[in-house]
């Protein structure tokens, strides 16, 4: 019996180098394996508000058919304090998954931009408002804190 | 001791990964949140009869509801804050001896809060309040004990 025979049955077995390194890749993928499923997903409801969209709706001057021509037929339209008030809605959806092999962590965030125009009884545009809360959402997997 | 060589180490936890990697995880923590949860703090510069509904919009940013009353508006600002913890506490075990059942527990908690102001036929606020379920909106591991405070 050869003396490598011999040092295998002595547990005693020194690897060659490509054994060694073929060992330490198989451990980085082991490590890898615990990553196996991270999710990134993003979903909306509605189109993004552009500025030059906007911009085209004046104070005082637009009409309602102006405003349909812009954004088009808007989302709910409600009337309040002699007011017809059209509402423009969009919803962006964002969601992570750290999706480890024993434990995972999720994490959904929804936030809306709306916008709101006020038609008088004349059909004239009054007023505007606009809010864009979606520019700050960041997708996070991380589910504890704020 | 015999020393155990590195391959064979590898082996074992590579295969260790593979069988764990068809269980079910043994904790899952989701959360899911609609806009950013307004405060009372937040809502504390509303003044009945002072605050328009320009200053309100400046502040909070627009409505996600904006309502007809008789007497003026209501505007709504819609906030959720749902955490869902899912605990398979036989897991462990699983690995060990395959048949274990297992022993999932989870617990859903969906706090949908709101903020509502009312505004009269000038724009003016009237009044506001919040409809708080934030204490439901808890990461529990056990079902039966209630949301802490």
């Amino acid at each position: 019996m050869d003396r490598r025979r011999m040092e295998v049955r002595a547990g005693h077995f020194d690897s060659p180098a490509w054994a060694t390194a073929a060992s330490w890749l198989l451990l980085g993928l082991s490590a890898a394996m615990s990553l196996t499923a991270c999710t990134v997903v993003r979903g909306g409801i509605g189109d993004e508000f552009k500025a030059e969209q906007l911009a085209t709706i004046q104070k005082g001057t637009s009409t309602r058919a102006d405003v349909v021509a812009a954004l088009g037929a808007p989302d709910r339209v409600v009337e309040a304090n002699g007011h017809e008030v059209f509402q423009y809605y969009r919803y962006d959806i964002k969601s992570a998954c750290l999706c480890l092999i024993l434990l995972n962590f999720s994490r959904t965030n929804i936030k809306s931009d709306d916008l709101f125009v006020f038609v008088n009884k004349s059909g004239i545009v009054d007023e505007m408002v606009f809010g864009k809360r979606t520019k700050d959402m960041e997708f996070r997997a991380w589910p504890f804190g704020e | 001791m015999e020393r155990i060589p590195l391959g064979s180490r590898a082996a074992v936890v590579m295969a260790l990964l593979m069988i764990l990697a068809g269980c079910d995880p043994i904790a899952s923590f989701s959360r899911i949140t609609l806009n950013k949860p307004l405060t009372a703090q937040e809502a504390a510069f509303i003044q009945p009869k002072t605050t328009t509904f320009a200053q309100v919009v400046d502040q909070l940013g627009p409505p996600n509801e904006l309502r007809g009353t008789a007497e003026g508006a209501v505007a709504v600002y819609y906030f959720l804050d749902g955490k869902r913890t899912r605990v398979n506490y036989t897991a462990p075990a699983q690995v060990v001896q395959a048949l274990v059942p297992d022993l999932v527990v989870s617990v859903w908690g969906v706090g949908v809060d709101q903020l509502t102001i009312w505004f009269d036929d000038r724009w003016v606020a009237l009044d506001y309040g919040f409809a708080f379920n934030k204490k439901i909106g808890q990461f529990r591991l056990l079902p039966a004990r209630e949301a802490e405070n």
